[in-house]
C-alpha cells in the first residue's frame, strides 16, 4: 500500500509542472483543436495516443462501433489505418488474394517478417482448400505459392502429407487445426501479430489483456489467495482474507497409544495413513474420521509409510528394519522384505506401482513389489521423494541431496547444504524442493531454516524460519491452492505456516501438547492438512468458514 | 520423542552407544584417556554428537568441586557420561564445556 501512495504523490508533483503553463480549461481545447501530438502524456505518464487507441479498440470489441468512431473523431487518433482494418477483415473472411495485396501496407521486415507472414497465410489457404476438398487448387498453392518461399521446408513436407487425408474431418485431426468454421483464422491473425508492429496493428483485446495481467499480479501478491473467488471486480484491488487458510482443528484422531511419527494422505485424498511408535499403522477415513484399519505386524516403531500410486497398497517400514506391504482394502499383510540391516527411514513408490525405493542409514534399495532387488546404492538416505512424472528420484542424506534419473539411474545433479539436513519435501511440479536444515548447531542450538531450492537452477530461492527443531526429525511440506504455502511441524508444539513466495510467516497454530514432527497437506482438498505429534494424536486442520459459511457470506459485499 | 535425528561419523574407530549403537565420537578426537567415571575408565572429548544434556548439578569429584550435567544418548536415553559446565579449581578449568564418556558404556565400531 505504501509505495502506491508514494507514487501517486510523485506523479501529482510531476503533472503540476507542465499543466501550470496551460490552465485546466485549456486542456480540452488542445484535445479537440488542431492535430493531436501523439507523444503527449496523460497525467499519470501514459502515452495519450496509445491509450486512446486501446480505448477505441476496446469500444469496438464491445460492440460500441458508433462511440468508437466518435472517439476517433474527437481525439484525432485512429485505431489503425484503413488498410490494416481491411487486412484484418480479409483474413477473417478468407479473401487471400486481397490479403496478399495488402501485405505491403503492413510495414513488414522484408527478411524476417514478410516471407514468414506469407507462409502462414498461404498455409491457411492451402488447408482451407484441402478442407473444401479442392485438391487440385490446394496442390497448386503448395507447389507454386508455398514451396517457392523456401521457408520451413519441414513444414512443407508435413503439409504435403496432409494431401493424403481422406476427408475434411481426417485433415482437421491430422493437422490439429479446427477448420474454417472454427477459430483457425483468428488464430492465424494472432500468430501474424508478432511480425507486425503493434503500432501498425494493435494486438487484439490489448486493454483486456493488460487488465488480466493486473488481476493476475494482484492474485499473485495476495498472501491468503485461495482461488475460491473466481470473479474479480475491476473497481478495487483483489485481496483475500485469512479465512481461506486452514487454521482451526476440525478433528483430533487419538487412537494411537504412542507418538505418531509419520502421516501421509492417499492420492485420492480419502484416507490418511499414520505410523506410530506404538508399532501400528492406522488408516483413517477422512469422511468419518474413524480408523478403517489398524495394521499390526511391525515389531518396533514405524517410521514411514507410502501409498501405492493407485492407493490399493501401502508400504510401511521402521525400526524393526523390515519393509511391509499391505493390501489396503483387506488390511492383509502381503509381504515382508528383510533386506535392510538398519532402521528404514524412508519409502517411495515408483509411478508404475510395481517398484519402490527404500532408504536407511547406509543404503538405498530399488526393489520390485515381488521382493526382487533391482538396484542398490551405498550412501546414507534419510528422506526420499519421487517426482510426479516419475523421472527423478530425490534422495537426501547428511548434507547432500542427490537427484537420480529413474530412466537410466545416473546421477543428474547434487545439491549440498553447509549444515545437516533433517527432512525434504518435493513440490508437485518437481521443480522445487523444501530442505529442512540445522543451521550452525553449535551457536544457535534451535535456530533452524527451511530452504526452498530451485532444482533446475540449483539455487536457494527462499528461506523460512521461526520453528524449533532440536533432537528430532521435523517434517515440512507444500500445500494450499497452487501450493502457495509451506508448513512445518515444530518442537514447540506448534504448526508453522509460511507464504511460499514472500517467505513470511503467516500463522502458527497451537493445539498439540508436545512436539509436532510430521505434517501433510491433502492432495485434493486445499483447505485441509494434518499434523502428527508426540502427544499421540493427529489433528486435522480446516478453514474457519466451514463452520459458519452464512456469517461470512453475509459479511462480504 | 519423535524420530531422533542422528548424525553419523566416519573413521577408523567410532565410539558408539553400547546399548543402541548410536554414534558419539571418533577415537581420534579423544583428548585424554586419564579419567575415571562411576564404572571405571572414562575419556575426555571437546565435542560429542547425538546426545542431550540433563539438569545442571554440583558434584564433588577427585579433582574438586564441579558443576556438571549428565549426558544421555539421544536415541535410547541411557546416561553415558557428563559435561563439565564449571570447574571451581583454577587448574581444572580446561575441562569446562568438555564431555566425558564412560568406557564401559561404549562400543567400538569401524565404518
Amino acid at each position: 500500500m505504501k509505495p502506491e501512495t508514494h507514487n501517486r504523490s510523485s506523479t501529482n508533483g510531476q503533472s503540476a509542472g507542465p499543466s501550470s503553463r496551460n490552465d485546466q480549461e485549456d486542456v480540452p481545447m488542445t484535445m479537440t483543436v488542431g492535430s493531436p501530438n501523439p507523444n503527449v502524456l496523460t497525467p499519470t505518464g501514459f502515452n495519450r495516443h496509445e491509450l486512446v487507441r486501446l480505448m477505441v479498440q476496446s469500444l469496438q470489441s464491445l460492440g460500441y462501433k458508433k462511440s468508437a468512431h466518435e472517439l476517433e473523431a474527437e481525439s484525432g487518433f485512429q485505431l489503425e489505418s484503413p488498410a490494416v482494418t481491411l487486412f484484418r477483415e480479409c483474413v477473417l473472411q478468407g479473401k487471400w488474394d486481397k490479403v496478399e495485396e495488402l501485405m505491403d501496407e503492413l510495414d513488414l521486415d522484408p527478411v524476417h517478417g514478410l516471407p514468414l507472414v506469407k507462409f502462414s497465410i498461404r498455409e491457411q489457404k492451402f488447408l482451407e482448400l484441402l478442407e473444401a476438398r479442392q485438391i487440385k487448387s490446394a496442390l497448386v498453392v503448395l507447389r507454386s505459392e508455398l514451396t517457392p518461399l523456401n521457408q520451413n521446408i519441414e513444414r512443407v513436407h508435413t503439409l504435403t502429407s496432409y494431401m493424403m487425408s481422406s476427408s475434411a474431418e481426417d485433415l482437421r485431426q491430422r493437422a490439429q487445426w479446427d477448420g474454417v468454421a472454427g477459430l483457425s483464422r483468428q488464430t492465424l491473425l494472432s500468430s501474424l501479430q508478432k511480425f507486425i508492429s503493434p503500432a501498425v496493428m494493435v494486438p487484439q483485446l490489448r486493454l483486456e489483456t493488460m487488465l488480466r495481467q493486473a488481476t493476475e499480479l494482484q492474485a499473485k501478491n495476495c498472501i491468503y489467495h485461495d482461488n475460491r473467488s473466481t470473479s474479480y471486480s475491476l473497481y478495487s484491488d483483489h485481496i483475500c482474507d485469512k479465512s481461506g487458510i486452514p487454521s482451526v482443528t476440525k478433528k483430533i484422531l487419538d487412537n494411537h497409544t504412542n507418538e505418531v511419527w509419520y502421516i501421509t494422505f492417499s492420492h485420492d485424498g480419502k484416507y490418511l495413513a499414520s505410523g506410530s511408535a506404538d508399532s501400528r499403522i492406522i488408516i483413517w477415513s477422512l469422511e468419518s474420521f474413524e480408523p478403517v484399519h489398524t495394521l499390526q505386524g511391525h515389531t518396533s516403531k514405524v517410521s514411514c509409510c507410502a501409498w501405492s500410486p493407485d492407493d490399493t497398497q501401502l508400504l510401511t517400514a521402521g525400526y524393526d528394519r523390515t519393509v511391509k506391504l499391505w493390501d489396503v482394502k483387506t488390511a492383509v499383510l502381503k509381504s515382508t522384505f528383510q533386506r535392510h540391516s538398519d532402521v528404514v527411514s524412508c519409502l517411495a513408490w515408483l509411478p508404475d506401482g510395481e517398484r519402490f525405493v527404500s532408504g536407511s542409514d547406509k543404503n538405498l534399495y530399488l526393489m520390485s513389489y515381488t521382493g526382487d532387488m533391482l538396484r542398490q546404492w551405498q550412501f546414507p538416505v534419510r528422506d526420499l521423494a519421487i517426482s510426479f512424472d516419475g523421472q527423478t528420484l530425490v534422495a537426501m542424506g547428511g548434507t547432500i541431496v542427490r537427484l537420480i534419473s529413474l530412466v537410466d539411474f545416473s546421477e543428474i545433479s547434487k545439491i549440498e547444504e553447509t549444515d545437516s539436513i533433517t527432512a525434504i519435501s518435493l513440490s508437485k511440479d518437481g521443480c522445487h524442493l523444501l530442505v529442512s536444515t540445522t543451521l550452525k548447531p553449535d551457536k544457535l542450538p534451535t535456530m533452524r531454516e527451511i530452504h526452498l531450492w530451485n532444482l533446475a537452477e540449483g539455487r536457494i530461492e527462499r528461506k523460512y524460519s521461526g520453528f524449533k527443531q532440536g533432537l528430532y526429525i521435523v517434517r515440512c511440506c507444500f500445500g494450499g491452492w497452487d501450493e502457495r504455502f509451506v508448513i512445518s511441524g515444530s518442537e514447540d508444539c506448534k504448526v508453522y505456516i509460511w507464504h511460499k513466495e514472500n517467505g513470511s510467516l503467516i500463522q502458527t497454530l497451537e493445539g498439540h501438547s508436545r512436539a509436532v514432527t510430521s505434517v501433510a497437506w491433502s492432495p485434493t482438498n486445499p483447505a485441509m492438512f494434518a499434523s502428527a505429534s508426540d502427544d499421540h494424536t493427529i489433528r486435522i486442520w480446516g478453514t474457519p468458514e466451514d463452520d459458519q459459511p452464512q456469517v461470512l457470506s453475509a459479511n462480504s459485499p | 520423542m519423535g524420530i531422533v535425528y542422528k548424525k553419523y561419523l566416519t573413521g577408523e574407530k567410532v565410539l558408539t552407544c553400547n546399548n543402541c549403537k548410536t554414534h558419539f565420537a571418533t577415537c581420534d578426537s579423544i583428548i585424554s584417556k586419564n579419567f575415571h567415571g562411576q564404572n571405571g575408565r572414562a575419556f575426555l572429548f571437546s565435542n560429542v554428537i547425538n546426545v542431550y544434556t540433563g539438569d545442571a548439578e554440583d558434584r564433588l569429584m577427585r579433582t574438586g568441586q564441579h558443576t556438571v550435567q549428565d549426558i544421555h544418548c539421544a536415541e535410547c536415553s541411557t546416561v553415558v557420561g557428563w559435561k563439565y559446565l564449571v570447574a571451581y579449581e583454577q587448574s581444572e578449568r580446561y575441562k569446562e564445556g568438555r564431555f566425558i564418556l564412560e568406557r564401559t558404556l561404549l562400543h567400538y565400531t569401524s565404518t
